[in-house]
């Protein structure tokens, strides 16, 4: 939540790389896959997991087979066991490097019958004229071109002026001048290491990137602070 | 890695002797939000749009209305046939190691299109005024564009420039994109405003008043009441104050 005489000033993107400043064209970074493998010919689902709450979500299970990796960008690769579906999980990466990390799953992308991509952001950048009572929003953006795939829930579209950035925003972008079906999840979470989204599990859940998992009850007492 | 930049064109236009205007990510985004203004007060038509390693993606439904399920990248063309314009807005900085590359096969393109004129659209550091009773408008121009004899009869403040290149400091791409229609041979005016980041709508107004007196597109009577707000301009400064604290 916003608190309350907190001015959010729109900043400035030029922060972000110093175009006054010519010597920051000696910091370029090259990103690689770190093996030479090939693309498979065929995907079902390409499924992105972006930020680290979905990452701890599935790195518990063992689901997947890794492929690929650019620890770089902490990008893994992985093909689920169960079905001809890939995920990527990304964390961590610097912004600027958005769209060199698209270029780099591009061959995967491309050949891919629909792409999912599901991220977290903070609920305080929701932007809406009513007040946030929830715990967390979820939110859709789907490319003209409708996804194969049916969600279970139809989730309600991202309302403006809220807009996604990165690898997520970047792979949608992309499937959407390409003529290819995407869909991106976008959830707001305030407490992220206290919440099990039933939702996102759901779907994890049906594209076997993880099994089974039974609903959690959160304990407010151990997070309180009466035992340390 | 090879840059290839993807350019999606929604509809067939012959742009020959249009306005082309390119807003430049720079200090509190005074050029983005004008063109923000120009583009949803013109009711302008989206005509193409980009993808390119060099713009950082970003992603939304139409900013311009609401309950749209049309996806708005990062850089996309509108354009308006009424008033022979057309505006490149780019929504995200582009990245310095492909920002070269793609700025030149912007102008090369448009350059084919036989487009009029480019007019860049920025802003500065409000510091670097260094004389602060004048203007807080610069502007830059080459003598192939169309409004030099314009300028002249103007009371307008030039651009003072130290060295042979044009550099505007805190303006983002505008200098390189200026050096690059000069290279190119194109027309090209670039217009900034000094500014400092905060609420910048008041600069975007400002700006779209100044560009109406070299590019009429508003009758110049009163701008203001035709100027229309985009969706996107609300909830700037966060939602409301949570319900809690009464």
């Amino acid at each position: 939540m916003t608190t309350f005489g907190e001015i959010n000033e729109p900043s400035s993107r030029t922060a972000w790389e110093d175009w006054d400043d010519v010597l920051c064209s000696e910091n370029y970074v090259d990103l690689h896959l770190e093996k030479t493998v090939e693309a498979p010919k065929q995907i079902d689902t390409f499924i992105i997991l972006e930020g680290r709450y979905l990452y701890d979500c599935i790195r518990a299970h063992h689901e997947l087979d890794l492929v690929n990796a650019c620890s770089e960008v902490n990008l893994r690769l992985y093909r689920t066991r169960k079905m001809n579906n890939y995920v990527c999980t990304i964390r961590d990466y610097n912004l600027i490097l958005s769209s060199e990390i698209v270029e780099l799953l591009k061959p995967y992308i491309n050949i891919s019958t629909d792409v999912i991509a599901i991220l977290t952001k903070p609920l305080v950048e929701y932007q809406v004229s009513e007040l946030v009572t929830k715990d967390y929003v979820i939110r859709s953006l789907s490319t003209s071109k409708q996804s194969p795939n049916t969600l279970d829930i139809n989730f309600t579209h991202l309302e403006q002026p809220n807009i996604i950035t990165g690898v997520s925003a970047g792979v949608i972008c992309w499937r959407e001048i390409t003529d290819k079906p995407a869909v991106a999840l976008v959830c707001y979470i305030e407490h992220p290491e206290e919440l099990q989204i039933q939702e996102l599990f759901n779907f994890l859940e049906k594209f076997k990137v993880i099994p089974h998992v039974e609903k959690t009850q959160h304990n407010n007492l151990l997070n309180s602070n009466l035992y340390i | 890695m090879a840059q290839i930049n993807h350019w999606k064109m929604l509809t067939d236009c012959d742009l020959s002797g249009y306005t082309l205007i390119i807003p430049s990510v720079a200090v509190g985004n005074v050029g983005q939000l004008a063109c923000d203004l120009v583009i949803s007060s013109l009711r302008m038509r989206k005509i193409g749009l980009v993808y390119s390693p060099a713009l950082i993606p970003i992603l939304g439904y139409d900013p311009y209305k609401i309950g749209s399920t049309n996806l708005s990248g990062c850089c996309e063309l509108y354009e308006c046939a009424e008033r022979k314009l057309i505006i490149l807005l780019l929504r995200a900085p582009l990245v310095y190691k492909y920002g070269q590359k793609f700025l030149t096969e912007v102008v090369e393109k448009f350059k084919g299109e036989n487009v009029k004129d480019i007019i860049i659209l920025t802003s500065s550091f409000a510091h670097e005024r260094k004389h602060i009773m004048s203007s807080p408008f610069r502007y830059v121009v080459n003598e192939l564009s169309p409004h030099t004899s314009t300028l002249r009869t103007l009371d307008w403040v030039e651009h003072e420039s130290k060295s042979e290149t044009v550099k505007i400091l805190g303006g983002g791409f505008a200098s390189l994109l200026y050096e690059i229609t000069k290279e190119k041979s194109v027309p090209c005016l670039v217009l900034y405003k000094f500014a400092s980041e905060g609420d910048n709508i008041p600069d975007a107004y400002e700006m779209v008043q100044y560009l109406n007196t070299v590019v009429p597109l508003f009758d110049s009577s009163d701008i203001y009441s035709q100027l229309v707000h985009p969706v996107s301009w609300k909830l700037m400064f966060g939602g409301p104050p949570p319900r809690d604290i009464y």
